[in-house]
């Protein structure tokens, strides 16, 4: 294929090329077993992604296993690939990802599964999988989303649930075996779906009452499991970490060394699929990070190392840990950044430590503006802790700081969304009281308001999302408080935010829209420049389903819910006990203030969390 | 501090990397090789790293040039240590110290490309009259305008140098440099302008030399 012709004619080549260092480049002949590993997005987008790096590595440690990786070519290169009959590559040996074994998807965001659909186009695999034959790949799932992997159904052939670390190999264990016997591909799915953790969607039928909602779904075979337990890594120290990730040539969204401190979140936000999905909290100790740090700075260069976890102040080890990093990265000239801090356990000694070596903004998540909705989220934060946090802030020179909000979260009134407005007042205000003389030139008050989106095996599962309207109004309705231009408010676009919320608690009859949606022309819909919310809704007209079931009902909790095929650990009694509390306010206790009982120590043989 | 000269090659797919991103790419490589390369005070500390002539995106080459300053002397081991943690495409030939008498990087003047071009059938002929022309004046954009210019007197040499099954190879000396800059994908646009019959396909085109106002290479 003569691709290099057309890249001297798209924008950023350089995401097309897979020679970076620490690039994995084997000779095929070797090889019995090839890994498409696919991130349905750009390359700069897909490269900032921690599990690619750490499931890339792992495979290629396996002498007989080629993972190469596969992004979305971004539309410039699509319209020249199609031109010029360019089946969808992979980065490192440029081959049609159907010569693979596997081609896998991580599946981050709702709105990137069109992008799946139009990758599978790029190289003639039928989305259905019904239409594919015996000799094209096995099209397998797994990351956050796949926790409801029912929109996708149809199309995936297995779905990986949980973290991939150890289920990756015990299926490539099976592909080994099975490789060579002459046995169907159905007979494979029957093999792994035998995996803990390994959903095989065909294996289940589902049947559905007269309003649409579930009325069985079942395992149509024996041998597969009623329900599909996540996996979950129990020792964090001994499980593979890469010490040898790529170093793009371009410039990613986090284009740096990721640490990841900890799995799992002891905070309960009755909002976050994450803070249940990722459950029980295990740790790294600082001496494996520390390690890994060391090996990491020298094996990529990096100018940056960060801090990763959902909660990252939550580490226990934390003041060990920065101590040990700043050792590690002051002489060397290399920034240390801590995301996600939350701010009743900000503190300023660690931010003093940082500043030592950059001074860049901090970000803030009060996530509601009003106490009474921040308790009904279960975000123990009050506004004394943000001003405290933000003064401090202020007094150590910080000019920037950003708000994260939602609004159209459950029991919202419009006193809670001014509320937002008049919380970014109050961080002005703590502003102007911080002395002249300690206090940055300039302020930058950033509020940024996403639309909530309810999520598969949060407290609020069975929530309805706002319309567009309404969120539109809530949109208004905080900008017409601010009154200061030292604040810039920005919000997002809400048509997405319902769309995301019907693929979120979608069913199996959504995969059809998604196929449709790609045909009508649908792909990175994560994008402004390419997101059509009108061409959806033809979709779904044209496919008979109406995107309001899934999104504006309230749902009943005798309801059975489409992703319940999944068990993630955490008891529906708990989620169903942590709606109640919410809709009266109440607070939960943090897991090391108070177990919650969430059920998720039962589902791995006991123990504390984190 | 000690002032280093680098010549280093870029072929096959990188590139497609950008002047930024190799400045970013070589301090990573300076890092990982660990060779402690200056930092500036300040602020925003940054590497004492310069890049002779900004290569175009999708041009190879044999023969550019990199100034740094290092906190120490370098050795061969450092030379190779170098080598060994560049990625795929990317190679040093040869590294100097920088003495007083060594030119400054803003004394580069000339570039000489060989740009394998498919195309309509050349002969050298068609190429000696296209340079004895009084002037190829062509439409130059710049980020601000586009306006019409005459390239001749920034084309030092150009001849055919090879034929090949689907086109030719051509070799040209350009003007290059702070003061004036020719690109050759413009004297290719500029050829299939007055050359009769001659139309571009395709090219694809590799630096062979960066020269001083002394006609030589910097290093």
């Amino acid at each position: 294929m003569n691709l290099d012709k057309i890249l001297k004619e798209v924008q950023k080549p350089a995401r097309y090329i897979g020679t970076e260092y620490n690039s994995v480049h084997k000779d095929l002949a070797g090889i019995n077993i090839r890994f498409a590993f696919c991130f349905p997005d750009v390359y700069e987008v897909g490269m900032s992604h921690l599990g690619i790096k750490i499931l890339y590595h792992l495979l290629n440690n396996q002498p007989d296993i080629y993972c190469e990786r596969v992004f979305a070519p971004w539309i410039d290169m699509e319209e020249k690939m199609r031109e010029a009959n360019i089946p969808l590559f992979s980065m490192e040996t440029k081959s049609d990802i159907k010569e693979f074994d596997f081609v896998g998807f991580t599946l981050q965001y709702e709105m990137s599964y069109s992008n799946i659909i139009n990758m599978l186009d790029l190289s003639a695999i039928p989305a259905l999988r019904e239409e594919r034959s015996e000799d094209m790949p096995f099209i397998c799932a797994g990351g956050p989303c796949a926790f409801n992997p029912e929109p996708l159904a149809d199309i995936v052939d297995f779905f990986m649930i949980g973290e991939g670390e150890e289920v990756m190999l015990e299926v490539m264990d099976a592909y080994r075996a099975w490789k060579g016997t002459g046995n169907t591909k159905v007979g494979f799915l029957e093999e792994i779906a035998k995996i803990e953790g390994v959903y095989v969607p065909q294996f289940y039928t589902v049947t559905y009452k007269e309003d649409g909602t579930i009325d069985k779904m079942e395992p149509n075979r024996e041998g597969v499991p009623v329900r599909v337990k996540k996996r979950i890594i129990q020792d964090m120290d001994a499980v593979f970490y890469p010490d040898n990730i790529i170093v793009p040539y371009m410039e990613t969204i986090h284009d740096r060394i990721t640490l990841e401190l900890f799995r799992g979140c002891i905070r309960g936000c009755r909002f976050c699929q994450a803070g249940i999905i990722y459950r029980p909290v295990r740790e790294r100790s600082p001496e494996r990070l520390l390690e890994l740090a060391q090996k990491l700075i020298d094996n990529t260069g990096y100018e940056e190392i960060s801090m990763s976890s959902l909660s990252t102040s939550d580490y226990t080890g934390l003041k060990e840990l920065t101590e040990g990093l700043l050792d590690l990265t002051v002489s060397k000239k290399i920034n240390l950044s801590l995301p996600s801090l939350r701010i009743d356990s900000f503190s300023m000694e660690l931010m003093q430590k940082v500043q030592k070596v950059r001074k860049s903004g901090l970000t803030f998540a009060p996530e509601a503006g009003s106490q009474r909705l921040r308790d009904v989220i279960n975000k123990g934060v009050t506004e004394e802790d943000l001003l405290r946090s933000v003064s401090m802030a202020f007094a150590g020179g910080y000019g920037g700081v950003k708000l994260y909000f939602m609004i159209g979260l459950p029991t919202e009134t419009k006193d809670d969304v001014e509320q937002i407005a008049h919380l970014a007042h109050k961080v002005v205000e703590a502003y102007r009281a911080t002395p002249k003389h300690l206090r940055n030139k300039g302020l930058r008050v950033t509020v940024s308001a996403s639309s909530f989106v309810p999520k598969p095996f949060t407290p609020f599962q069975w929530a309805p999302q706002d319309d567009i309207e309404t969120l539109r109004d809530k949109q208004h309705w905080i900008k017409d408080q601010i009154h200061d231009r030292a604040i810039s408010y920005n919000w997002h676009e809400a048509k997405l935010s319902v769309l995301e919320g019907v693929f979120a608690r979608g069913d199996r009859r959504l995969s059809r829209v998604l196929i449709r949606a790609q045909k009508l022309g649908a792909r990175f819909d994560a994008w402004h420049e390419c997101f059509d919310y009108d061409l959806w809704m033809e979709a779904f007209r044209q496919e008979g389903i109406d995107p309001d079931f899934y999104n504006k009902r309230e749902r009943s909790y005798e309801e059975k819910l489409p992703w319940e095929v999944i068990d993630p650990g955490v008891t529906r009694e708990f989620l169903q006990r942590e709606n109640e509390r919410a809709k009266r306010g109440e607070l939960t206790k943090n897991c090391r203030e108070s177990c919650g009982g969430c059920g998720v120590t039962q589902s791995w043989g006991g123990g504390i969390c984190g | 501090m000690v002032k280093y000269r680098f010549c280093y090659s870029k072929y096959g797919e990188a590139k497609y990397v950008s002047h930024l991103d190799l400045i970013r790419l070589f301090s990573r490589v300076f890092k990982r090789a660990g060779v402690p390369l200056t930092y500036s005070e300040g602020f925003n500390p940054h590497a004492k790293l310069a890049i002779g002539l900004p290569l175009s995106v999708g041009v190879t080459s044999e023969c550019e040039y990199m100034d740094v300053e290092t906190d120490r002397q370098l050795t061969k081991a450092d030379f190779e240590a170098l080598n060994r943690n560049m990625p795929i495409g990317l190679h040093f030939n040869s590294m100097g110290e920088r003495i007083v008498t060594m030119k400054k990087l803003a004394d580069i003047c000339y570039a000489a490309y060989r740009v394998t071009v498919s195309c309509s059938p050349l002969s050298s002929e068609g190429v000696k009259e296209f340079c004895e022309r009084e002037s190829v004046i062509v439409e130059k954009t710049t980020k601000r305008k586009t306006e019409e210019t005459d390239i001749l007197p920034d084309i030092a040499e150009l001849k055919l140098e090879g034929v090949t099954d689907d086109g030719v190879i051509l070799y040209m000396v350009l003007s290059a440099g702070p003061s004036a800059n020719l690109k050759p994908d413009l004297v290719l646009t500029a050829m299939s302008q007055y050359i009769e019959d001659f139309t571009v396909l395709d090219y694809d085109i590799h630096r062979v030399a960066i020269l001083g106002s002394n006609g030589k290479p910097m290093l």
